[in-house]
């Protein structure tokens, strides 16, 4: 990023390479909308490169741009007048039809995950996505959220245990 | 240690947890001694979470954008002017002296002759270049960004009215991207008191294909006070519409209440 940021445009392929797909996931797991998230890691990339200059030695390149990555999805969804709450709300179709015929169990515990997952908050899902998506790596994600990696631990676990609560419920309702 | 543990583990996948467990739990995980996986909840959710590659079309945009920006950020090149330096110190300092004398005079002589011409005929020469330019950008078809900045432009450039409308509705209508047809959208919001832009919006709605064009059209003529059913966006839709995107649009639009 630092040869990025000094002119050297053709790094930038390099980190989109790098990056792309973890983006994607970040954008489409939340969003559950291909084209949209494409359209973000777009967005991403172009503002990675608008706003080169702001990138300091001392940071670190996935944090950073997490952060944009973070900020285009929240300006577009005020432009496009959406509320957080309600991306949550998108279907969730984990399971395709085909795996689901020959596994009915995959298919119930998808179900109840995808309602109980309409239960937790934006925050809580990208907090368990991220997580996810950066092999539980604690301390990426506290950056990335600019937050203590213990802080980040907690607020996994009780996310987790959020989650349990309302998969538990779900699953006795049926 | 690794019975209790497990029992805790236990019940957190039953959902029955006790406060007092839950921060007992939670303490084994801060310490590293346990990992998310074996909580059944995450382990589902890990599971489910989707990794797939993003398209080409992902790759080619970009490339196009990286390429445009390269483009951008290339030097321009400076003239040399080595010959300059060879040349003996005295005529170094005569020459600009020279050439400066020889400048004003002309400069002097042109100023008088064309005085009047040159008043009436400089600010309308500008505001035309100033034109030209942006409907220039507005045909570039290298450059999305370039053609989002003319069309974000052009309602301030001193081109006529009808004009302005004109090239904003053929950027709505026409245009390959997205981005600049939603530009075009917000541009023309500018003169939404006009019925021939109102009008033009309604029938914009025909020519789109993308869902979040038809989404902004939707939002736009809302703004507007265009009061459009539901059942009358559809017939405006365009006949070849993929159902998947009809599909798409139509949770957002009832959003909008049209």
């Amino acid at each position: 990023m630092i040869k990025v940021r000094e002119g050297q445009l053709n790094f930038a392929g390099l980190l989109f390479e790098r990056y792309k797909k973890i983006l994607f996931s970040f954008f489409y797991n939340q969003t559950r909308d291909k084209n949209l998230s494409e359209d973000l890691v777009q967005i991403t990339f172009y503002k990675m490169m608008k706003y080169k200059h702001n990138f300091r030695d001392d940071s670190h390149f996935k944090a950073w741009i997490f952060t944009i990555a973070r900020n285009a999805m929240k300006d577009e969804f005020k432009k496009r007048k959406v509320k957080m709450e309600d991306i949550g709300n998108h279907e969730h179709k984990f399971v395709e039809g085909t795996q689901a015929d020959t596994n009915i169990v995959q298919y119930e515990r998808s179900e109840f995950l995808k309602r109980a997952l309409k239960h937790l908050s934006p925050e809580k899902r990208e907090l368990l996505i991220l997580i996810k998506l950066n092999g539980k790596k604690y301390r990426e994600v506290a950056e990335i959220l600019n937050l203590k990696e213990s802080v980040v631990k907690s607020k996994v676990f009780r996310a987790i245990r959020e989650l349990q609560n309302h998969y538990c419920q779900v699953k006795e309702s049926f | 240690m690794e019975n209790l543990k497990q029992t805790l583990i236990q019940k957190f996948n039953l959902g029955t947890l006790s406060e007092a467990e839950a921060l007992q739990l939670e303490t084994f995980f801060q310490n590293g001694e346990l990992d998310l996986e074996q909580l059944e909840s995450y382990e589902i959710f890990a599971a489910e979470i989707n990794e797939d590659a993003p398209s080409s079309q992902m790759d080619e945009n970009f490339h196009k954008m990286l390429a445009e920006e390269m483009e951008a950020a290339k030097p321009k090149a400076k003239p040399t002017f080595g010959w300059f330096a060879n040349l003996p110190l005295g005529i170094k300092w005569a020459l600009p002296a020279l050439l400066l004398c020889c400048g004003f005079l002309l400069g002097k002589n042109y100023q008088m002759s064309n005085q009047r011409a040159y008043a009436i005929t400089q600010p309308a020469d500008n505001s035309e270049r100033a034109n030209e330019l942006l409907v220039k950008d507005l045909n570039d078809p290298l450059s999305t960004h370039n053609r989002i900045n003319a069309v974000n432009q052009i309602t301030e450039s001193e081109a006529q009215e009808e004009q302005i409308i004109r090239l904003l509705f053929l950027s709505l209508n026409y245009d390959k991207s997205t981005n600049v047809r939603i530009a075009a959208i917000e541009s023309l919001l500018k003169y939404a008191d006009k019925a021939l832009v109102r009008k033009g919006l309604i029938d914009a709605i025909r020519s789109q294909d993308s869902p979040m064009v038809l989404q902004f059209l939707s939002e736009a003529l809302t703004i507007i006070g265009e009061k459009i059913t539901l059942e009358q966006f559809r017939k405006l839709y365009n006949d070849d519409l993929p159902v998947e995107v009809i599909e798409q649009i139509e949770p957002n639009l009832k959003t909008f209440k049209i």
